[in-house]
């Protein structure tokens, strides 16, 4: 059984208007819910959330955690150059098969999320939950 | 592969994809070595930045075990990345583009071009086993004669050659030319001359071969591979016990002195080739296939 690591920031408060964060962090709090069912699926390996302030990250195998926080942030980055390059609008999502694995990065609100998965596995349900 | 010819027919492909799947808005294909190859008459700046952009996510999709394919999804459109052998197809598709299509056609006609093009180059590309005919030697030096019977065949203590030894000498050759068998005859009329002297520098037999590239643990870069029919006519001709290394001359003008070795694969002797080592072939900037001028060089102590 390979050993779960998490790993989170703790999120500062900074602004007094106060007021849409709460509403954010719920939205953060709901997200993390469907993630964790998400997570419990077959094939799914894991999954990394990013915030303004804040990360999260629960892959099953903790020694890919570089790699794969590396490859999600440059294939959110990369779908956001091609997107304003070619003139696609804003990315709804992106979805970045290799020869083993898969992965479906999209942004909901402030949040940019990746989740890993194996390549049997439906990503367009995954994606359908999460929206 | 040639890449000229793969870039024509790799733009032409995807020409005809675009004019296929109306749902296309643009594609491009960049190589491994990072050239973008487009399918528009006039290359998009756009692409070359995209394609920059790519290459990074490339190199980190090896924790997913190396690319395979990538589909963005915009509002506004769509693009998708799809790797065909060591190659990205990088398509810009409209919203409601049918994927699957696109996916089977280019899947099959892309591969399909890559590999005729891969075909039709690597066959032109092939040495064609040339006739004995070919063997002859360079127009610069008229007096070479083919075979090396000449100068052996005329025993030093005969002094005058034998008439029917001369016929015998004639009759085992397959088919010469008219032209060289007169002037093979002409060297007979004179053996004393090349039984005392030893050819001046300018005199030198040369051969154009065909090149043959090899490589491998053990090839040593400085020998190259020859005929053992050439290697032993040469010592004849130039009365010495073995040709130990040769020079070799490109039509380019390069040159490089190496040491001359038999050829250790029969299935590649009496082609006309020269086997050169890929590292020397590198230096003399000559492919597979080329002709290039081998001359031998006459060791210093050839008495």
């Amino acid at each position: 059984m390979p050993v779960k690591k998490k790993i989170q920031q703790v999120e500062i408060e900074e602004q007094v208007d106060w007021a849409p964060k709460v509403e954010e962090k719920r939205v953060i709090a709901d997200l993390r819910e469907t993630l964790e069912d998400i997570k419990k699926k077959d094939g799914i390996i894991g999954y990394i959330i990013r915030g303004t302030t804040s990360a999260s990250v629960d892959i099953k195998d903790p020694s890919k955690i570089i790699d794969y926080a590396a490859l999600s942030a440059e294939a959110i980055e990369s779908g956001e150059t091609l997107s304003s390059t070619f003139g696609l609008g804003k990315v709804c999502s992106i979805v970045l098969e290799g020869k083993t694995l898969k992965v479906l990065s999209l942004t909901k609100g402030e949040q940019q999320l990746s989740i890993f998965m194996e390549k049997s596995v439906d990503h367009n349900s995954i994606r359908q939950e999460i929206e | 592969m040639n890449e000229e010819i793969l870039n024509i027919a790799l733009k032409n492909a995807l020409a005809e994809i675009k004019n296929a799947v109306s749902d296309v808005n643009w594609t491009f294909i960049l190589t491994d070595n990072g050239t973008v190859i487009s399918g528009e008459d006039t290359a998009d700046p756009n692409m070359t930045k995209a394609a920059s952009s790519f290459q990074s996510l490339a190199e980190k999709a090896s924790a997913i075990g190396g690319l395979d394919n990538m589909l963005i999804t915009g509002d506004k459109g769509k693009v998708y990345v799809s790797s065909i052998n060591d190659m990205y197809l990088v398509a810009g598709l409209t919203e409601d583009a049918d994927l699957v299509y696109f996916r089977t056609l280019t899947g099959a006609v892309l591969p399909t071009v890559l590999k005729v093009v891969n075909s039709i180059t690597s066959s032109s590309l092939a040495p064609t086993p040339i006739k004995p005919t070919t063997f002859k030697p360079t127009p610069q030096i008229p007096y070479t004669p083919l075979k090396p019977i000449a100068p052996k065949s005329i025993p030093s203590e005969l002094q005058i050659p034998d008439e029917d030894e001369e016929l015998m000498a004639q009759e085992q050759e397959p088919t010469e030319p008219e032209q060289t068998i007169e002037s093979e005859t002409l060297e007979l009329n004179k053996p004393q001359e090349l039984e005392t002297s030893k050819p001046p520098v300018e005199e030198v037999p040369s051969q154009q071969l065909i090149v043959d590239r090899f490589s491998g643990l053990m090839v040593k870069a400085d020998t190259v591979q020859l005929d053992v029919d050439i290697l032993k006519r040469w010592s004849a001709l130039l009365d010495v016990k073995e040709i130990d290394e040769v020079d070799i001359e490109t039509f380019s003008g390069k040159t490089a002195r190496c040491k001359a070795k038999v050829i250790n694969d029969s299935k590649l002797e009496g082609r006309g080739l020269v086997r050169i080592p890929e590292k020397t072939c590198q230096l003399l900037d000559v492919r597979r296939g080329e002709l290039v001028r081998v001359k031998p060089v006459i060791p210093e102590e050839s008495d």
